[in-house]
């Protein structure tokens, strides 16, 4: 005898229910974690707290995921939720975590030219403008869809994209 | 902006992808899955009372079936295999027809007979002798043929005291479903044999009913697409073989639809922000706060209002702990009301956002289709900053 959890409560079946829907998380899960958490590294300057921050906005997909699943674009709910986590003091409360994390992670790999080079870059660039020029060169989101992200014009964020793009491109100028 | 610059930095872009795309570590959506179990075992008190009867009806229903020690019932695994009826020993019972109890995975896993889909609706669903595989929501579902089995119960459903079985199967029509409850059970060779059609309509989960026959959960509608779910009107209807046919046997037989004219509107009368009080999730203690808001509900007029509810919206930072979701008394045209509601939030979310979003509907219409004037059924309950 089985249970399985529907909108509608706990509903009584005979044998296990079919693993479709499991599957379909699994397959959004491994094919968006990865370009997820490099946009979030790229914002947040730390790898270890972009992978938690993803992390979270999926185990929230996944309580929603009868829901979220038939979304036309799942991926644009999971990326807002991981960027408003990013945005707010979430992450604050895991530094001790991080830390231990960093620690770890530098004895096994060195950070890379290319990751520090952008990285350092664009923690020289205010964090709306940050966010606009990460969304826009990574996501590779329309303006408009970055402004509904955000909650602002789209006005304002071809301003911050304007000014992003110019600062960004000074700054790696100076590492070059 | 130069091109070049929009060079420099989409290289930039490309080369930090490429660098740290290896180092990245999923911790793998096994290790959702165990996080969101936890958090919802930390919710459990919130099972529902249906939830509750429902879990407790099959339970009793199986046990009933003293089956000892052999184990779940055995899978037929071929089409077209002909059940042979499993050993009845209940001494409760005094079965003197056919043991008609079928699991789900015997009912999925042979051709059984699916009566045709009349009317203009699920045109494109199966009927005649087919096998339906299993669907694991009624609603939302994508099989081929448009029809699956969706659950069954074991319950009196002729004259003869031994049970039969009910099975709600589904037939896909867009964004919705056509349900139906079918009879089945065994004749004296042990075949399988559709009996009838039970039941049929927005028929959301079934149980057995102990005096026999089957209570089903029925909406007025299906909600689907931006409509919330709770908009639905449900009703307990039990049905069953009255001695001559399947008929509805209690409940009640109609959705009154409300279609006066109104206008809603609901304002924050006050909001009260207990301490933060420290909550476990994901194996983190996390601040959460709990607001309990006064709402002021009026109706504007000109006719009284159906039932309504208070909804908060879904943006996953604030939780319902009391008063929302739940069906309002009507309010009589000009009629004035306060209703208390509890939400919770965690408050490093308050940053997030300017408030929770609270929001009156009116039950038994779509989309509020009565109300005249939608701009003031929402309000926000703004978080402490």
């Amino acid at each position: 005898m089985t249970t399985v959890s529907t909108p509608h409560g706990e509903v009584w079946v005979a044998s296990p229910p079919a693993e479709a829907g499991v599957r379909d998380f699994d397959e959004f899960y491994a094919a968006s974690f990865t370009p997820l958490s490099l946009q979030l590294y790229a914002y947040l300057g730390d790898l270890g707290e972009a992978q938690d921050v993803v992390q979270e906005a999926f185990c929230r997909a996944y309580a929603r995921w009868s829901r979220i699943s038939r979304y036309d674009d799942p991926v644009a709910w999971v990326r807002k939720v991981a960027w408003n986590l990013a945005t707010s003091s979430f992450r604050r409360k895991r530094t001790a975590l991080n830390f231990l994390r960093r620690q770890r992670e530098e004895h096994f790999e060195g950070p890379d030219p290319d990751r520090v080079a952008l990285t350092r870059a664009l923690a020289e660039i205010p964090a709306q403008q940050r966010r606009a020029v990460v969304l826009h060169y990574m996501a590779q989101l329309p303006v408009a869809e970055i402004a509904a992200q955000e909650g602002v014009a789209e006005g304002t964020v071809k301003s911050w994209l304007s000014r992003g793009r110019a600062a960004l491109a000074a700054q790696l100028k100076k590492e070059n | 902006m130069p091109d070049f610059d929009d060079d420099l930095i989409s290289d930039a872009f490309a080369g930090f992808s490429a660098a740290a795309a290896p180092s990245v570590r999923a911790a793998g959506s096994g290790a959702v899955r165990h996080t969101i179990k936890r958090r919802r075992t930390r919710n459990t008190v919130a099972l529902s009372v249906l939830g509750a009867l429902l879990l407790a009806v099959p339970v009793a229903a199986y046990a009933s079936m003293d089956r000892g020690n052999q184990g779940p019932p055995p899978v037929a695994t071929s089409p077209e295999v002909t059940f042979s009826p499993s050993p009845s020993a209940s001494p409760s019972a005094t079965p003197t027809g056919p043991d008609g109890r079928f699991t789900l995975s015997q009912l999925t896993s042979a051709k059984i007979e699916v009566p045709a889909w009349t009317g203009g609706s699920g045109q494109s669903c199966v009927s005649g002798r087919v096998r339906l595989p299993k669907i694991k929501d009624v609603q939302y579902f994508n099989v081929p043929g448009d029809v699956g089995l969706f659950s069954v119960v074991h319950t009196n459903l002729d004259d003869d005291a031994a049970l039969e079985t009910a099975a709600l199967i589904a037939c896909k029509t867009g964004e919705a479903s056509r349900r139906r409850v079918l009879a089945f059970d065994r004749d004296e060779n042990g075949r399988t044999v559709m009996k009838g059609i039970v039941a049929s309509g927005s028929i959301w989960t079934i149980a057995a009913n102990p005096q026999g026959g089957i209570d089903a959960d029925v909406s007025d509608f299906q909600a689907c697409c931006s409509t919330p779910k709770v908009m639905e009107l449900h009703q307990t209807r039990t049905y069953g073989w009255n001695g001559t046919a399947f008929a509805q046997l209690g409940g009640p037989e109609e959705f009154a639809a409300h279609d006066g004219l109104i206008d809603l509107a609901v304002s924050v009368k006050g909001i009260t922000w207990a301490e933060t009080k420290q909550i476990t999730v994901a194996g983190a203690k996390r601040p959460y706060r709990t607001a309990t808001v006064v709402l002021k509900v009026v109706n504007k007029g000109p006719a009284a209002s159906g039932e309504w509810m208070v909804l908060l919206d879904d943006s996953g930072q604030a939780e319902a702990l009391s008063g929302i979701g739940q069906a309002q008394p009507v309010l009589a045209a000009g009629a004035t009301v306060e209703v208390t509601v509890t939400f919770r939030v965690d408050e490093t979310m308050f940053d997030l956002n300017d408030g929770a979003r609270l929001w009156v509907y009116e039950l038994g219409t779509v989309s509020s289709g009565y109300d005249r004037n939608k701009d003031d059924n929402r309000t926000v309950a703004a978080y402490p900053k």
